[in-house]
């Protein structure tokens, strides 16, 4: 079944804090597809793509994300990734002291490794009562047998090997080598910030990629090297989901559905031209045509209060 | 080879004076040394001073250490790279147990005069400095019961001489190492950085010893000048084994547009205790702290800081940080102090601590203690868990859960290890911080 590249999200219902954000979302994405989610702000875009990835805070309470076969509720976030699920964050964390290049290579390496089972990590205590007893053999730090040990069981991949893709994938994307020299996320504008997350995409080489609004806060030739850049790297066994509010980063790419995630439910699906009425006319519409209430924070935006 | 005194007695100091052949000045230090530590109590620890210290430092018997032991046979680390040809630096110094076994200086830096010695040696080559310096207005003989002893006790040590105006980019290296036990080290380092003068010395603390072996006492003691316009920077990884009671005193003493820049990484010792100051008493001057601490299992580390502000006009930036695990314990205890006269100071601290369970404890207490009114003198601290979404932004991209949690405290350290100017010693380092977190 590991071939089978499909992702079907079956009547997930999602939970943040207690409070349950997503009522119930159903979707069929298969390899080579390209779909687009829309939604006003608060609709649960992000909280869908968080808890594909398997963000703790964002509790499955009920409902099935069913990928390559095999249910993945429960899989850490690693194993996911490993997999070949990606999300290009809406809003990349800094992790200050962690280089991109170091990271990246860390993570292409497990990548390529596939999903395996959490290892086991040797146990080194004795416990006595409840407080563990620390080996005396195992110094904190000296020139034992630890260093060894590590190195072995770390093997990355060549710096040479990723130099070449980093630099290849640098220049799919237009960006400067300098980037991948700073520490992850930290100080990077914006703009910088989402072109790391495609750029991290494209290095990994997922099989299924959200992306939550990789397009916001990019200046129109930025959004056009992202969207060209995005287009150049699916291909037939890469499925993309963009979550965006607006047109023009779709332009780049043969969008094949649309959704729209209104107060935690998809309400309405439809081609590319789907998209392009709600960028002329916004929400207001499929409110009035499916009859859905609009929220406090909704009602106030379109009075402009 | 000298004959030995086993125990801490005047008669094994005196010893020590006779074997070098040491001047009367010298021995009259050994002596003050010898009255004080009899005289003045064991210091307090920062330990205590919100009640819920466990641990006191581990009662050291003075009678079965010996203040003395020879180099003898044992191997250096290998890992320490002492030969590599790519990390070559300027002057190279290594102490084994309590001798000198080796000393090398490149041509260069012994052409513009510097010179680079064992400190005991230095007592006959350069009476002058040593005798105006050692011990004397930078880290007093009775400051407290452990630098006593150390005056009385001391023996090889690291004398680092750079004449004016000789600038010197190619760092110069030290290593202190033991592999006796039931032994006491007394290290001193001294740097005297003439007027316009740059330096740069990466000083390491390496022993053979685990947890549970005997315990070893390293009672060591920095003492640094920076002349007008020069610059020092010291770089002092310490990793010690666990059975190691490490008390350290460094001092800086910094004059008019002198710059001195401290990075100390302690993550090795059972019982460690850095007591780290620089004085700022020449207007200008300026001093860049930063201190990196690690300690795990039944680790207890224990920081006094003190920058110094005593004239007009000079900055700092001091930045701390530090990560715990298992029953480990910390405390910091660090301040500015500005005196009256010391207006327009310029001064920030930073402690950031980071713990990766519950049952490590760090007793945190920067504190200011300003006299002049016209300052910009600020501190703040961080404490937490690593933030769980970092972890999940890089688990995210496939790294486990540990391998998540390494990087993040890897990183945490890394902006103080890549200042370090020999790569070797900063790959190294890296290591060590990943092994702790094993
Ligand atoms: N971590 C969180 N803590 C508390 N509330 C949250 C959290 N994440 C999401 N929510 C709430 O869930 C709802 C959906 O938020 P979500 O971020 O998924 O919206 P979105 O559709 O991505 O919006 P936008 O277009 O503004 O990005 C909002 O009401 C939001 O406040
Ligand atoms: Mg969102």
């Amino acid at each position: 079944m590991a071939d089978n590249n499909e992702l079907i999200i079956r009547d997930l219902h999602v939970n943040v804090e207690d409070k349950e954000i997503l009522h119930g979302i159903n979707l069929h994405i298969k390899p080579g597809e390209v779909h687009v989610i829309m939604g006003p702000n608060g609709s649960g875009k992000s909280t869908l793509s968080n808890a594909l990835m398997g963000h703790p805070r964002y509790k499955i309470t009920s409902g099935e994300l069913v990928y390559q076969g095999e249910v993945i509720n429960n899989l850490s976030p690693d194993r996911r990734a490993r997999r070949g699920i990606f999300l290009a964050f809406q809003n990349p964390l800094a992790v200050p002291g962690v280089t991109v290049t170091n990271f990246l290579r860390t993570a292409l390496t497990n990548r390529r490794k596939g999903d395996v089972a959490p290892e086991v990590r040797p146990q080194n205590l004795d416990v006595v009562g409840d407080r563990p007893v620390y080996e005396t053999k195992k110094a904190s730090v000296g020139g034992d047998g630890l260093l060894i040990d590590r190195k072995k069981r770390q093997t990355l991949i060549s710096p040479k090997e990723f130099r070449s893709i980093l630099k290849e994938k640098l220049n799919l994307l237009k960006m400067d080598e300098k980037f991948t020299k700073r520490y992850l996320n930290d100080g990077f504008s914006g703009g910088e910030k989402k072109r790391l997350e495609v750029l991290q995409m494209a290095v990994l080489e997922p099989r299924m990629a959200f992306l939550d609004e990789p397009d916001s806060g990019l200046d129109i030739d930025a959004i056009r090297i992202v969207g060209e850049g995005v287009n150049a790297l699916r291909g037939k066994e890469m499925a993309i989901v963009v979550i965006t509010h607006q047109q023009r980063i779709l332009s780049f790419l043969d969008v094949d559905y649309v959704h729209v995630l209104m107060q935690g439910k998809i309400v309405k699906e439809g081609g590319p031209e789907l998209s392009r009425q709600i960028e002329e006319k916004g929400y207001g519409w499929i409110r009035d045509e499916l009859g859905i209430q609009p929220t406090q924070e909704e009602t106030r935006e379109e009075v402009g209060v | 080879m000298p004959s030995l005194v086993q125990g801490f007695s005047w008669e094994a100091a005196q010893k020590l004076s006779e074997n070098q052949n040491e001047p009367e000045w010298l021995r009259e230090k050994r002596r003050a040394g010898w009255d004080a530590f009899l005289s003045l109590p064991t210091p307090d620890w920062t330990r205590g001073i919100r009640g819920w210290w466990n641990g006191t430092l581990k009662p050291l018997n003075f009678d079965e250490l010996a203040p003395f032991t020879p180099a003898g046979q044992g191997e250096l680390p290998a890992d320490l790279g002492l030969d590599n040809p790519n990390d070559a630096p300027a002057g190279l110094i290594v102490q084994h147990n309590s001798e000198t076994v080796r000393v090398e200086l490149s041509e260069e830096a012994r052409a513009k005069g510097v010179v680079l010695s064992s400190l005991a040696d230095a007592v006959k080559t350069h009476p002058e400095i040593v005798r105006e310096y050692f011990m004397t207005r930078c880290v007093p003989v009775d400051e407290d019961r452990f630098t006593a002893a150390h005056a009385a006790f001391w023996s090889a040590g690291v004398f680092l001489y750079v004449p004016k105006g000789v600038v010197v980019d190619q760092p110069f290296r030290s290593i202190f190492y033991t592999d006796q036990s039931q032994a006491a080290m007394f290290t001193h380092t001294l740097i005297v950085a003439e007027a316009n003068s740059k330096v740069r010395l990466i000083e390491e603390h390496r022993s053979n010893g685990h947890a549970g072996d005997p315990s070893v006492l390293d009672s060591g003691v920095t003492e640094i000048f920076v002349g007008e316009s020069a610059n020092v920077e010291y770089y002092n990884p310490q990793e010690y084994g666990e059975n190691v009671t490490s008390l350290a005193v460094k001092r800086s003493m910094v004059g008019k547009y002198g710059v001195q820049r401290w990075i100390i990484a302690t993550l090795g010792g059972d019982d460690s205790r850095l007591t780290l100051e620089s004085v700022l008493e020449g207007e200008g001057a300026h001093a860049e702290t930063t201190g990196l601490a690690f300690p795990i299992h039944k680790q207890h580390f224990d920081t006094q800081f003190r920058q110094l502000h005593t004239v007009p006009h000079t900055t700092a930036n001091t930045v701390f940080k530090e990560v715990l695990n298992d029953d480990a314990q910390l405390g910091f205890r660090g301040g500015i102090r500005t005196l009256k006269k010391a207006q327009f100071t310029d001064s920030f601290l930073q402690v950031h601590t980071l713990y990766l369970n519950d049952a490590s404890k760090a007793d945190i207490l920067p504190f200011l203690d300003v006299d002049a009114n016209d300052v910009r003198c600020a501190h703040g601290a961080t404490t937490g868990m690593i933030d769980k979404d970092q972890i999940f932004y890089l688990q995210s991209r496939g790294l486990s859960h540990s391998e998540a949690e390494e990087m993040i405290v890897a990183g945490f350290f890394e902006e103080g290890i890549q200042r370090i100017p020999l790569e070797s010693v900063q790959e190294r380092l890296r290591e060590s911080i990943l092994v702790k977190l094993d």
